[in-house]
């Protein structure tokens, strides 16, 4: 089982970057990059390697659904967890089909942050 | 993005009502989903405060004219009180129409009425709205009361609207979200107008929010 040691929070809102940090144990050591939009999370992925990626969906510029695909055309091997306010059905079933590790709703709580990380721990080589 | 000119919210502030808001209407756009098939497209919210009296220019400057929206207005009031404004273009309203009667057989057998297509318009704003501004509170750990949803004309918006609700010179807080429905061309805007009344009720309560964070 892998490590995580990098994590990129990917999403336009300010509030929203603190409230998903504010869901991650502080204990732990990461190192995190934060990304406010798609393309910004697409370089920052590229330069900065993150074990996982926290991607949210509805962004200017870039929207997630966008900067996933990019992301996993240059490292099929990214775990991506998709944290997002859009929790219809078919975006559920389109991420999936993006290869993402797993989707969470909006707003982030603690326990399923915390279960995410475990699990996708699991995932890394 | 945000006119904060009078310096009432901090930007912050701003910035948590939005992500708030699109996490709301995130809830409403899969309710509706659930309800008819199709998929929503957001987009990212956007808060501004304003003057009353200014509201109905400013929609009809967002929304691109009024000859042909059809708005369906729901009040709604708890610790701050507030109305939800959801404006259609007419082709996009009997498109939607159209979709809701096919996905759940309402209206089936009827002749098409003015009167049943704004019972379809009412129940499709009910599920948008309601859900919306329902989740919001519960965000905010509010809890809100409706009256019934109604469909609005030009006139009633842009002659009794802002008078029967808020002082004409009032500052109001005004969140708007656009939302498109894909492969169609449909889309619609949705604007919730809260009073600043009880300000610092908001204000503690983004503040409560952020606790969780910490």
């Amino acid at each position: 089982m892998g490590i995580i040691k990098k994590i990129l929070i990917v999403d336009d809102s300010t509030s929203a970057r603190f409230f998903i940090k504010g869901c991650i144990p502080k204990d732990r050591g990461y190192e995190f990059f934060e990304a406010s939009d798609g393309a910004k999370a697409v370089d920052s992925y590229k330069t900065n390697r993150p074990d996982v990626t926290f991607m949210d969906l509805t962004m200017p510029v870039m929207t997630g659904f966008e900067a996933i695909e990019l992301i996993k055309e240059f490292d099929p091997q990214a775990v991506i967890i998709v944290l997002t306010a859009d929790i219809q059905a078919k975006t559920v079933e389109r991420v999936t089909a993006l290869g993402v590790a797993m989707v969470l709703k909006k707003p982030p709580v603690k326990s399923a942050v915390e279960e995410a990380l475990v699990k996708v721990q699991g995932m890394l080589g | 993005m945000v006119n904060n000119d009078d310096n009432l919210f901090t930007e912050l502030e701003i910035d948590t009502l939005q992500e708030i808001m699109n996490i709301a209407f995130g809830q409403a756009s899969a309710d509706l989903a659930e309800v008819i098939n199709v998929f929503i497209v957001l987009s990212v919210p956007e808060v501004k405060l304003k003057k009353a009296v200014s509201l109905v220019d400013f929609i009809q400057n967002e929304i691109g004219g009024m000859e042909n929206f059809k708005i369906i207005e729901q009040s709604y009031w708890g610790k701050t009180k507030g109305i939800a404004l959801l404006a259609f273009p007419h082709e996009a309203e009997l498109e939607l129409i159209a979709i809701f009667k096919e996905d759940t057989g309402m209206g089936a057998g009827c002749e098409t009425s003015d009167e049943l297509d704004n019972e379809m318009l009412i129940e499709i704003g009910n599920i948008l709205t309601g859900a919306c501004v329902s989740k919001m509170a519960e965000l905010l750990k509010d809890v809100v009361t409706f009256l019934p949803p109604r469909v609005m004309t030009i006139e009633q918006l842009t002659q009794t609207f802002v008078e029967n609700r808020f002082e004409r010179e009032a500052r109001v807080i005004l969140l708007k979200t656009i939302f498109k429905i894909e492969d169609r061309e449909l889309s619609g805007h949705l604007f919730l107008v809260n009073s600043l009344d009880s300000i610092h009720i908001l204000k503690d309560a983004l503040r409560a929010f952020w606790k969780n964070y910490e």
